[in-house]
């Protein structure tokens, strides 16, 4: 007897394949299309606060594109993963099989436009001679929170669009409030004391903070910021599973 | 004998909302005015079915009566509302024309697609491909995209994919219609030769000739 944990594997990466081939078959410079949304937005944010209002900070290019990109990443995951749902419509009210597979899917090929951004980035890394040192160790548990962290947005949020059409537009508010609260075109530092534990709250600043400490400043990420970034993910990770667990059984019925 | 599927007081209401659209502000209005928001159909009352392995029933009824709902039940992409269902080995459904097919892909990609909803790998498909485009008849086509399919082709493609799963229980809804003859006999044709392998079959068709013909057993649904 086969395990179904095999198949189901599979199932995610055939949907990954298939989701891949639909984004860039139709436009030729296929993935370009993808780069160059992080990299125009990079492009005239640098413009504004490189010219007209200045941070006082080393390495501001590659502080600003790296936030670009992270935030990038976890606007479009979370959106596409949403709208998965509902387009796989076809599939879930005629087939079973676990629905969390969609989303898991979804999640993932987002992350492998992440990685080659993230190349992008390495590149002008280089090019700006940053060292790195064995703090690097820490970046694939920062990236490993930012995963679970957009997995279980995911799950709400795609679970809420079933039921409420609304979700799309409220979601994408959020997301422009989101940008400003989220320390992307600003350091933590320019933010006032009492707001930081405030901003801190949110699990995105913290893990986009600590991923540019080690990869860029080579600086010891603070305890405390852990501490809150670990709590907040697991919980937002648990608040997900456990809405989706409850609801999935209905899709069919709902789509 | 183990039954295949055995069904015990099954009751399904569905909740069938009034707007056409889901949004908050309906629920909103619909908390406010005190009203229910949607309308209760009762599908299934206590349906007691069992279907023995081996067996190839076929299911008539009229429009609407919850023939494509008992076999989603039994496919568990529905839930019961109360009740017991227990299937006896795995499942292949094939419910509606192209369903998990993508548009934009060829017919080679589509079939591995299907093929891994259906639970295959990639290597079993690969080990199967050669027949599964054999059946289908469509070895021409494979390089085209599927928007390019007529509505036949999709039901051939689809159907050739679904009995190379290697199930014990094929669910078949009212699919074959689209087919031609020639397609509709050799369907007939592996319908018979799964049965001498003991596997079941649940079809939902309106075509009574056939069934008579080629089920062993008749279940007509009623309101």
């Amino acid at each position: 007897m086969r395990s179904p944990y095999k198949a189901y594997t599979n199932l995610i990466r055939e949907f990954m394949i298939t989701e891949f081939k639909l984004k860039y078959q139709s436009s030729f410079i296929g993935y370009f299309w993808s780069l160059l949304n992080p990299l125009l937005m990079f492009s005239v944010l640098y413009l504004v606060f490189s010219m007209f209002t200045r941070f006082e900070m080393e390495y501001y290019h590659l502080f600003l594109l790296l936030g670009v990109i992270l935030w990038g990443y976890f606007a479009e995951a979370t959106t596409n993963a949403m709208l998965a749902i509902q387009a796989k419509a076809g599939i879930i009210k005629k087939i079973y099989f676990p629905r969390e597979i969609i989303v898991l899917a979804s999640n993932g090929s987002t992350f492998l436009t992440l990685l080659l951004n993230l190349f992008v980035f390495m590149v002008l890394m280089v090019v700006s001679k940053i060292t790195v040192t064995v703090k690097l160790l820490y970046l694939p548990f920062f990236f490993l929170e930012l995963v679970v962290l957009i997995y279980g947005i995911s799950l709400i949020l795609s679970t809420l669009y079933v039921r409420y059409i609304d979700t799309l537009h409220l979601w994408r508010v959020l997301l422009q409030i989101g940008f400003w609260i989220t320390p992307i075109i600003y350091p933590m530092s320019v933010v006032p004391e009492e707001m930081k534990k405030i901003i801190l709250l949110n699990p995105l600043a913290g893990i986009i903070t600590q991923i540019r400490e080690v990869l860029i400043y080579n600086t010891h990420p603070l305890t405390s910021t852990m501490m809150i970034t670990f709590f907040s993910t697991g919980v937002i990770f648990l608040i997900g599973k456990y809405i989706f667990k409850n609801k999935s059984s209905k899709f069919a019925e709902w789509i | 004998m183990i039954n295949a599927i055995e069904i015990n007081n099954l009751t399904k209401t569905f909740k069938i909302p009034h707007e056409k659209s889901r949004g908050i502000k309906e629920e909103v209005v619909n908390l406010f005015k005190k009203r229910r928001g949607y309308e209760e159909l009762k599908v299934f009352d206590n349906l007691n079915l069992s279907i023995k392995k081996g067996e190839f029933i076929g299911i008539t009824g009229p429009n609407g009566v919850g023939k494509s709902t008992l076999l989603k039940i039994i496919a568990k992409v529905i839930q019961p509302t109360s009740g017991k269902v227990h299937i006896n080995g795995k499942i292949s459904p094939f419910l509606e024309l192209g369903t998990g097919f993508q548009n934009e892909l060829t017919a080679r990609e589509n079939i591995f697609l299907y093929g891994a909803i259906l639970g295959l790998t990639r290597k079993e498909v690969r080990e199967k491909f050669d027949e599964i485009v054999t059946f289908s008849g469509l070895k021409k086509f494979l390089d085209t995209k599927l928007k390019n399919f007529s509505s036949g082709m999709m039901a051939r493609l689809g159907f050739s994919i679904a009995i190379h799963v290697n199930a014990d229980i094929l669910l078949v809804d009212e699919v074959l219609a689209v087919g031609d003859e020639e397609f509709q006999k050799k369907c007939y044709k592996i319908f018979n030769k799964f049965k001498k392998e003991g596997k079941t079959i649940v079809l939902v068709s309106h075509d009574k000739e056939a069934i008579k013909r080629f089920c062993n057993r008749e279940m007509s649904l009623r309101k």
